[in-house]
């Protein structure tokens, strides 16, 4: 295993969990775009069953993260592996069909397609094992189903993550990973969607929040990463976390 | 009644030499300039198939399973390096594709025109004129698979897949879909209907190793004027294309019709530089 790039930071809390249940295990990862280096050694692991919030400002970097986790961005050097396989060179869509889930930023729905139709392809390339029936979703999801016949571009930015989480949680994942979920939502609709989502954490689904609002993410997480410049700079319990005023203004609040 | 006939086959050939192009533009933004190619792939295939005594219909369904092999060969073999290249390279090498298929032809066929009779002779009446049997078939042929594409296109789940996949290969693969495969599938879709394009043509032109060039010109002008983002985009192209040229060359001769085609679309990109239907920006 290559060890440069590791951060020389001490993590303040040791990690809670053994490592031998994780689900997803990031180490040392380096990873960026052309000549820049974004990611400079990134280490970090989520369990089956976990809820992991990973915040940070602005531009250090959690995107990128995502992009290389999810297998949209070349791994210079370290590993990503998921239940003990290194994925290098796995595309991006084996990835999902063996139990890993994202909803980006820009939320993932396909503008053209009506809603209906974004549920069903979404389901459609599954194993057996994960597959879901469109119908059970909507019953779920009512306002779904009153506007299956919609594109999906018609549908409000909440309405397109209602859907976008919706399709995710139904094709039942290990590990689903959410971009920037709560950004440009009214409070009331972010409320919704996080019960949704713990009622399937705690139905066994392994969350990674990254967030840069951190009051949300720390409140729902167990455990959390603080990430700055493309380093992990801070691990430790959520509640430790939420306590931790120096550490919250040093690295969070803008 | 037979300008009526004659515009309505001349916009059917028209659109389904467009079919296999704007299947591949639309879904995948390459713009295969070996397009011209592989329908005269289809056209030969039909040829060798004829000489050696075997039906029409034959030589048809295996021009457009040669074009489809063609297109995997392409695809595999030049295209699917370029996609994350994109634009420009992929057209770039398409037409480098275009030449070496030119040549070989070529070399294996010689220069000369080759024909080939079509399967029925003669007239039938259509209301009170008379018309080339064949033309009609040809005509039947087309909307059959024109339906066919449309039909799969928009009803099947098959289509679904592609449709979400021209709407971001990187949303699909985040649902699980193998973008590459869908990819792969749809140059090879396309490059089978310009096959069968050609092989339906064959008995109405001379078969020649260039002739695929001077139906593909029409074809990218169905796709740039009609653009992209909606099954009527092609068919608003090919009436324009190929329903003015038909009807100029009924009375015009066939340059001064050509000139009045072209004028036409310089027009339509003008002032419609989206397309005529289509949503998507092309340039
Ligand atoms: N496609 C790209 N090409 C080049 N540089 C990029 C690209 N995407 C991101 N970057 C750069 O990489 C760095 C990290 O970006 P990233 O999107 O990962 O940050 P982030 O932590 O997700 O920020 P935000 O909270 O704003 O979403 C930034 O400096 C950004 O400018
Ligand atoms: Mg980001």
């Amino acid at each position: 295993m290559i060890e440069h790039g590791t951060p020389d930071v001490t993590p303040a809390t040791v990690d809670v969990r053994p490592d031998n249940g994780s689900l997803l295990k990031v180490t040392a990862v380096r990873a960026g775009y052309g000549d820049s280096t974004v990611l400079e050694g990134v280490s970090c692991h989520v369990s089956a069953g976990e809820f992991v919030a990973l915040i940070g400002r602005n531009g250090v970097g959690k995107s990128t993260l995502m992009k290389a986790v999810t297998g949209r961005l070349p791994v210079r050097s370290g590993a990503v592996t998921w239940k003990g396989v290194n994925l290098e060179r796995w595309s991006s869509h084996r990835r999902v069909r063996n139990g890993m889930r994202w909803v980006d930023e820009d939320r993932g729905v396909f503008p053209n397609l009506t809603v209906g139709e974004n549920l069903a392809v979404a389901g459609k390339p599954l194993p057996r094992s994960l597959a879901y029936s469109v119908d059970a979703i909507m019953d779920n999801f009512p306002k779904l189903r009153e506007k299956s016949a919609q594109r999906a571009a018609s549908l409000s930015g909440g309405e397109q993550r209602m859907l976008a989480l919706a399709r995710a949680i139904a094709a039942r994942p290990e590990l689903l990973m959410l971009d920037e979920f709560s950004e440009g939502l009214q409070p009331s609709i972010v409320q919704e969607l996080i019960a949704t989502l713990r009622e399937a954490n705690r139905d066994g689904l392994g969350v990674l929040m990254v967030e840069q609002n951190v009051r949300l993410a720390v409140k729902y997480a167990e455990r959390a990463y603080v990430m700055d410049k493309g380093q992990i700079v801070h691990e430790g319990t959520a509640q430790a976390l939420r306590e931790d005023e120096a550490l919250l203004q040093r690295y969070l609040v803008v | 009644m037979d300008i009526i006939l004659n515009v309505t086959v001349s916009i059917a050939i028209t659109l389904l030499m467009a079919a296999g192009l704007y299947i591949v533009y639309g879904l995948m933004n390459v713009i295969n300039m070996a397009h011209g190619e592989l329908l005269t792939i289809g056209a030969y295939t039909v040829v060798i198939l004829t000489a050696s005594g075997a039906p029409f219909w034959v030589g048809v369904v295996a021009g457009a399973a040669a074009a489809g092999v063609a297109g995997l060969c392409v695809e595999a073999l030049v295209i699917r390096r370029l996609y994350s290249v994109g634009g420009l390279s992929t057209l770039l090498a398409t037409w480098g594709v275009a030449i070496v298929i030119q040549q070989l032809l070529r070399i294996v066929f010689g220069p000369s025109a080759q024909f080939v009779s079509a399967p029925v002779n003669g007239t039938s009446n259509v209301l009170g004129t008379s018309y080339s049997t064949y033309r009609l078939l040809f005509l039947g042929a087309a909307i059959l698979v024109l339906a066919a594409l449309t039909v799969a296109f928009t009803r099947t789940s098959w289509g679904l897949t592609i449709r979400a996949t021209m709407d971001g290969a990187d949303k699909a693969e985040a649902v699980g879909i193998n973008s590459r495969r869908v990819y792969m599938a749809t140059f090879i879709v396309g490059s089978a209907v310009a096959g069968l394009t050609g092989a339906l043509i064959a008995p109405l032109a001379s078969v020649t190793p260039l002739m695929g060039t001077q139906y593909v010109v029409q074809a990218f002008l169905v796709v740039m004027v009609g653009g992209v983002g909606s099954l009527y985009a092609p068919l608003a192209g090919a009436v324009l294309i190929g329903g003015l040229s038909s009807l100029m060359t009924t009375f015009l001769d066939a340059t001064t019709a050509q000139v009045i085609v072209l004028a036409a679309v310089v027009v339509a990109i003008y002032f419609r530089p989206n397309g005529l239907v289509g949503t998507a920006d092309l340039r």
